[in-house]
C-alpha cells in the first residue's frame, strides 16, 4: 500500500478500481435488502453518485493501466 | 508548499501523461453517444447515422455536429417533458435540481441535473477550489443569494466537500455582507470580478481597509476576468484571485492554479477543442485565438456532444510548473457573441477592461455605449471616477485614456465624466457594453 506523498502505484490505483467495483455490488445488495425503503433507496443512490464521480478519476485510469 | 499527494485534488489524474488523457477522453465520449442516443430524444435523432464505435480518432470528432444554444432552446420550447424538453437524459422522476441559464440574450434554457449529474459536477468544482487553494482551514463566504444560477451553487457544494466552512451572504445587502465578513472572520470569497470591487469600494467607504478583512483567496465566477482586473482584486484585497471559465450548460471546464498564468482544462472530465475562428474545423496551436467547443462527458442528465460556448479564448503553452499535464488556456478574450464590428474593425469590450483596470485606477466604473449617428458609428467610454476630479485632471485623463484606447482598439472614443455612483452596480453578471445600433434578441 502506498504511504503518504509517495506516488500511487499502479497496484494501489488497480486495488482503488476494485474496491470501487465492490462498493457498486454492496450497492445493488444493499438496495434488494431495502425492500424499496427509501432510507435504503436515497442513500444508495447518493453512494453511487459518488462512486460515478470516483470512476473518472479512478477507475477509468486503472481500466487503461490494465 | 509542498504537500506530497495533497498538492493536487486528485494527483493521478491531475499528472496522466496527456495521451492518456485523450485516450479516456474519447472512450468515454463514445460511451457518451452511445448514452445520449439511447435516453434523449435530441440526440437520437441528431445521431440517428452515427455509430459511436466509429469515432476513434480526431477527423471523427470534427465531423460531429456541433450544437449551441439556439438548438437547446429550440429542443426543450414548447416540448415534453416540461420544462426539459427532448435534451432530457433521465426519467423526470431522477431529477433533483432546476438550474437556468442567465437569459441575458434570450429566453434562458433549463438545465436539469440528477443527483449523480449533479455530483460530477460538484466533483469538478473541487478540482478548481483545490488548484485555488481551498481548504479545510477556509471560511468561505458567497455573497449572493445564488437563486437558479449554478456557479455559486456548484461552489457552495464543493466548498463543504473540501471540508472548508462555508457562509451563504444571501439576503443581506452589501454593507451587511461585510459586516458578517467581519464576524465570522472569513478567508475565502467567491463572487463575480464586478461584486469583488464594488464590495472593496463599499469596504473603504465604511472607513476600512479591504486588506485588513482578512480574506486570504477568491474565486471569481460569472464574467470575464482580464489580467488587469484580477491584478487589480489582488492588490485592493491583499488576496490571491483566481478565475475559471465555464457555464450553466456545461459546468466549469477550466480553471486556475496556484501559478496563475493561464487556465487548465479540466481533463479528462470534458473533452475541449479550441477551433479556429473562421472555419471551426481546425484545432489551433498555442498562441493563437479560438472557440471553444465543449463536450462534458459524464453527465446523463442532461447530455451534450460538442456544444459550441462562443467563447473565444487564447491556446495556452502545456508546461505549467505547478506540475500538471492537461491542456491550458492563457486567457480569456470574451465572447464570439460580444465581437462587434464598429467602422469596420472587429472590436471586443475586455479590451477596454483590461485597459481601464490596468492602466487607469482613477477610474471606478465605466461603460461602454455604441450607436449609430448620421450612418456613422459612434463610441462611447462613459467614466466614474473613484473621486471627483477638477476640470485640468479631466482634461488630462480624457486625453490619455483616448489615446490608449485608439492604441488598443483602433478606435477613436468619445469620453463622458459620469457623477460618483452614477453608474450601475452589478451583483451578477454586469453590462457594461450597450450596442444600442440594433436590438439583438439572439442570447
Amino acid at each position: 500500500m502506498t504511504k503518504a506523498n509517495q506516488p500511487i502505484s499502479q497496484a494501489d490505483l488497480l486495488a482503488m478500481k476494485d474496491c470501487l467495483d465492490q462498493i457498486e455490488r454492496h450497492c445493488l445488495t444493499l438496495n434488494k435488502l431495502g425492500g424499496g425503503m427509501p432510507v435504503i433507496e436515497k442513500n444508495v443512490r447518493a453512494i453511487k453518485s459518488f462512486v460515478h464521480a470516483l470512476k473518472f478519476g479512478v477507475s477509468d485510469i486503472a481500466d487503461l493501466e490494465r | 508548499m509542498i504537500e506530497g499527494n495533497r498538492s493536487y485534488w486528485n494527483p493521478v489524474l491531475e499528472t496522466l501523461d496527456p495521451q492518456r488523457h485523450l485516450t479516456l477522453e474519447m472512450k468515454n465520449l463514445r460511451r457518451l453517444i452511445q448514452y445520449a442516443k439511447d435516453h434523449s430524444l435530441f440526440y437520437r435523432e441528431k445521431y440517428k447515422d452515427i455509430n459511436p464505435e466509429e469515432v476513434t480518432d480526431q477527423e471523427a470528432l470534427r465531423r460531429l455536429p456541433l450544437v449551441d444554444k439556439e438548438d437547446l432552446r429550440q429542443a426543450q420550447e414548447g416540448k415534453v417533458p416540461f420544462p426539459y424538453g427532448e435534451m432530457l437524459g433521465v426519467p423526470l422522476s431522477e431529477v433533483t435540481d432546476f438550474r437556468q441559464t442567465s437569459g441575458t440574450t434570450g429566453r434562458p434554457v433549463y438545465v436539469p441535473e440528477s443527483y449523480e449529474s449533479w455530483q460530477w459536477r460538484v466533483e469538478v468544482w473541487c478540482h478548481i477550489l483545490w488548484m485555488a487553494g481551498f481548504r479545510e482551514r477556509d471560511r468561505v463566504f458567497i455573497p449572493f443569494g445564488y437563486n437558479v444560477y449554478v456557479a455559486f451553487w456548484e461552489g457552495h457544494y464543493a466548498a463543504e466537500k473540501v471540508g472548508c466552512e462555508v457562509v451563504p451572504g444571501g439576503a443581506l445587502d452589501t454593507r451587511g455582507r461585510i459586516s458578517k465578513i467581519r464576524e465570522v472572520k472569513a478567508t475565502a470569497l467567491m463572487n463575480t470580478p464586478t461584486y469583488g470591487l464594488h464590495l472593496a469600494e463599499e469596504v473603504v467607504k465604511m472607513g476600512l481597509d479591504p486588506r485588513d478583512l482578512g480574506i486570504k483567496r477568491m474565486l471569481c465566477a460569472g464574467e470575464p476576468l482580464p489580467p488587469a482586473t484580477r491584478n487589480r482584486l489582488e492588490e485592493i484585497w491583499g488576496a490571491e484571485v483566481y478565475d475559471h471559465i465555464g457555464g450553466t450548460e456545461p459546468c466549469a471546464w477550466a480553471a486556475m492554479c496556484a501559478e496563475r498564468r493561464g487556465l487548465h482544462i479540466m481533463e479528462p472530465f470534458f473533452l475541449v477543442e479550441i477551433l479556429d475562428m473562421e472555419t471551426l474545423s481546425r484545432e489551433v496551436g498555442p498562441g493563437e485565438l479560438g472557440v471553444v467547443v465543449v463536450t462534458p462527458l459524464g453527465r446523463r442528465s442532461f447530455p451534450l456532444i460538442r456544444f459550441n460556448t462562443k467563447d473565444v479564448v487564447r491556446r495556452g503553452e502545456d508546461n505549467c510548473p505547478c506540475g500538471r499535464t492537461s491542456k491550458m488556456i492563457s486567457g480569456v478574450e470574451g465572447r464570439a457573441d460580444d465581437l462587434r464590428k464598429i467602422r469596420g474593425v472587429l472590436f471586443t469590450p475586455v479590451t477596454v477592461e483590461e485597459v481601464v483596470r490596468r492602466e487607469f485606477p482613477q477610474v471606478m466604473e465605466f461603460e461602454i455605449l455604441v450607436e449609430r449617428k448620421n450612418l456613422m458609428d459612434e463610441i462611447c467610454l462613459r467614466v466614474e471616477p473613484q473621486a471627483e476630479m477638477g476640470p485640468e485632471a479631466v482634461k488630462v485623463f480624457c486625453g490619455q485614456i483616448t489615446e490608449r484606447l485608439k492604441a488598443k482598439t483602433n478606435l477613436r472614443f468619445d469620453i463622458e465624466m459620469v457623477a460618483q455612483g452614477g453608474l450601475p452596480r452589478y451583483t451578477l453578471k454586469s453590462k457594461r457594453f450597450k450596442d444600442l445600433r440594433e436590438v439583438k434578441n439572439d442570447d
